[in-house]
């Protein structure tokens, strides 16, 4: 589906990374890990063709990403931020509504369907309830779900989320992510997550990509990639491992 | 039936009709008090007389000649300016953000001024601020773009700053004109529709922007969760920016040309709408228009009434009406939220 070649990513000083080749097969999920300030909002940004490359090309279904028109792209690849951003009153329901603009034309507005899929998507985030309220009363959660759902109504193909369980609870980071990883499997499309817990990785995605800095990489099945002495190397920090039902578990010494 | 479905959700379409047929009842009633009211009083049905079959006479010739011009330009002027507030606010991602705050209107008017105070008038006041208008637009565009594209927070600092150096342009003028000039000069920045003259092109000019602007307003919508999500939904946003940014100069520096700096209702007017009827820029910005147009039209009424047959700058008077209308608004609406 997407597929990197040669690619090269600097932001300011620092190298993300260099004549990196990625091959984004259709049904995967995909896991980015990496410290602070090693570029992993970058390379997901630039992955969105949100930014130009330094060098190398990212195709998607075998067409460069340069040559698609913004709206036609927006179809096929969402993009959930870090943050989101606020400056003028919204309701949540004016809010989610934005995730359709890729299929609105000029006129006809947000029509009765667009409603209806906005309606079950704050139905399934639990917002629903919060349907008329102003997007800056909710709650770090709220938000984060209401950004969600947004992203829902999207309904990309290749889906680029960047920390998707930030200031959620235990709860809602299983419930958004098993929702995530069935729609994405429902469209056979695939999905490259950013997350600090590799404990989610290993339970969500079949691929990962370790970044050590200095422009290394590091990609491979999760079986192959995620283990103490990487994550060690990784983040330069000892690693406990924990095996549990046949699986390991990894958490800070 | 398009329109019905516009913004089904947060507004509903009862409040949406109630909302434009209020404006645009109010509008037709503040443009029959304006012809009627000045320092020579005309009674209501007679000015209803003189719209119907143009009567002669001396009151026919006050509203028709005098009045009509004035009603007509103050509404067009107080449109745009509510119009290009709501494109600054969105913008510059600022919701302090109001027409004048790039220095267009700064520009505009230390080059009036100067025409002022060399005793030239008329056209040489309007080819000034014009002038001026546009140099300060190019100015601004300019000095804040850059490789990385537009950066809202950069085009505002380079506004403040160009703006700020117009103020000090302005007050030297001020200070070092002779005193017969400087009534003249006062009344134009502050906001004036007595220079302005009757004419159909600015509607013309208002409608043409409005086009484009409606054309963009979903953009502008997206625009307003910020670049990266407005881009990642598929929102051309440089494209939309420099769009943005030249359709809001425009229409500043034409309200500018026409009126002075009226202060208020670039600020006010986009936010008292959006209390009302929600953030939709598709229902915001034609609300805004008209309600713009009633408040400049209203304002200027009472400038010319309250001390008949003195004037007073209208600027005041928006300020003066505006402020306590807005702020009750927000009282409203913060209740509203509460309950």
């Amino acid at each position: 589906m997407l597929v990197v070649e040669q690619l090269s990513v600097q932001v300011g000083q620092t190298l993300v990374c260099r004549e990196f080749d990625l091959n984004l097969g259709a049904g995967e999920h995909w896991g980015m890990l990496g410290g602070n300030g090693v570029g992993k909002t970058t390379l997901l940004h630039t992955l969105a063709g949100l930014r130009q490359p330094l060098g190398g090309r990212i195709m998607l279904d075998d067409k460069d990403l340069q040559d698609y028109r913004r709206q036609r792209l927006a179809r096929k690849i969402g993009v959930l931020f870090q943050h989101s951003q606020d400056t003028f009153p919204a309701t949540v329901m004016e809010t989610v509504l934005t995730g359709r603009f890729p299929y609105q034309s000029f006129w006809p507005g947000r029509g009765r369907t667009d409603l209806t899929l906005a309606d079950a998507a704050l139905a399934q985030l639990h917002l629903a309830s919060l349907r008329e309220r102003q997007v800056d009363t909710l709650s770090g959660g709220e938000r984060r779900r209401l950004a969600i759902a947004t992203l829902l109504l999207q309904e990309p193909e290749l889906w680029l989320l960047d920390e998707p369980t930030n200031h959620l609870d235990y709860h809602y980071q299983i419930q958004v992510l098993d929702l995530l990883s069935q729609r994405v499997r429902d469209r056979n499309g695939s999905l490259l997550m950013v997350l600090h817990d590799v404990n989610l990785i290993s339970r969500y995605c079949t691929h990962a990509i370790l970044m050590p800095g200095e422009g290394k990489l590091l990609c491979g099945e999760v079986a192959a990639v995620i283990n103490r002495t990487n994550l060690e190397n990784l983040y330069r920090h000892p690693i406990r491992a924990l095996s549990d039902d046949g699986r390991n578990y990894y958490f800070p010494a | 039936m398009a329109l019905v479905n516009i913004n089904l959700h947060s507004t509903p379409r009862s409040r949406i009709i109630l909302l434009f047929g209020a404006l645009i009842a109010a509008a037709a009633l503040t443009g029959l008090l304006a012809l009627a009211s000045g320092s020579v009083p005309v009674p209501l049905r007679e000015v209803l007389g003189i719209m119907v079959e143009s009567a002669p006479g001396v009151n026919a010739q006050i509203v028709l000649e005098l009045r009509l011009p004035r009603v007509i330009s103050g509404f067009a002027v107080g449109g745009m300016l509510a119009l290009a507030g709501v494109l600054m606010q969105i913008l510059l991602r600022n919701p302090l953000a109001e027409p004048y705050i790039l220095g267009v209107s700064g520009g505009a008017s230390v080059f009036a001024l100067l025409a002022i105070s060399i005793g030239l008038a008329g056209i040489w006041l309007t080819l000034g601020a014009c002038f001026g208008a546009l140099l300060t637009m190019f100015m601004v565009f300019v000095c804040s773009g850059s490789s990385a594209g537009w950066n809202p927070l950069r085009v505002l600092l380079t506004g403040v700053v160009i703006a700020a150096g117009w103020g000090a342009v302005i007050s030297f003028l001020l200070a070092v004109s002779p005193a017969a000039r400087l009534h003249n000069m006062l009344f134009w920045l502050m906001g004036d529709l007595s220079f302005s003259q009757s004419g159909g092109w600015y509607y013309l000019l208002l409608l043409l922007a409005l086009l484009p602007a409606m054309y963009y307003a979903r953009a502008l919508n997206v625009l307003a969760g910020g670049d990266l999500q407005a881009a990642a939904l598929g929102v051309s946003v440089n494209r939309v920016r420099v769009i943005t940014y030249f359709l809001a100069s425009i229409l500043t520096a034409t309200a500018v040309i026409q009126a002075g700096s009226i202060g208020f209702i670039g600020l006010i007017v986009p936010h008292g709408m959006r209390l009302l009827i929600g953030a939709d820029n598709r229902l915001l910005m034609p609300a805004s228009v008209l309600a713009g147009g009633i408040l400049l039209v209203f304002a200027d009424m009472l400038a010319r009434a309250l001390l008949a047959p003195r004037q007073l700058p209208v600027g005041v008077l928006t300020a003066l009406i505006g402020v306590p209308v807005f702020l009750l608004l927000l009282r409203s609406a913060g209740a509203r939220q509460r309950s």
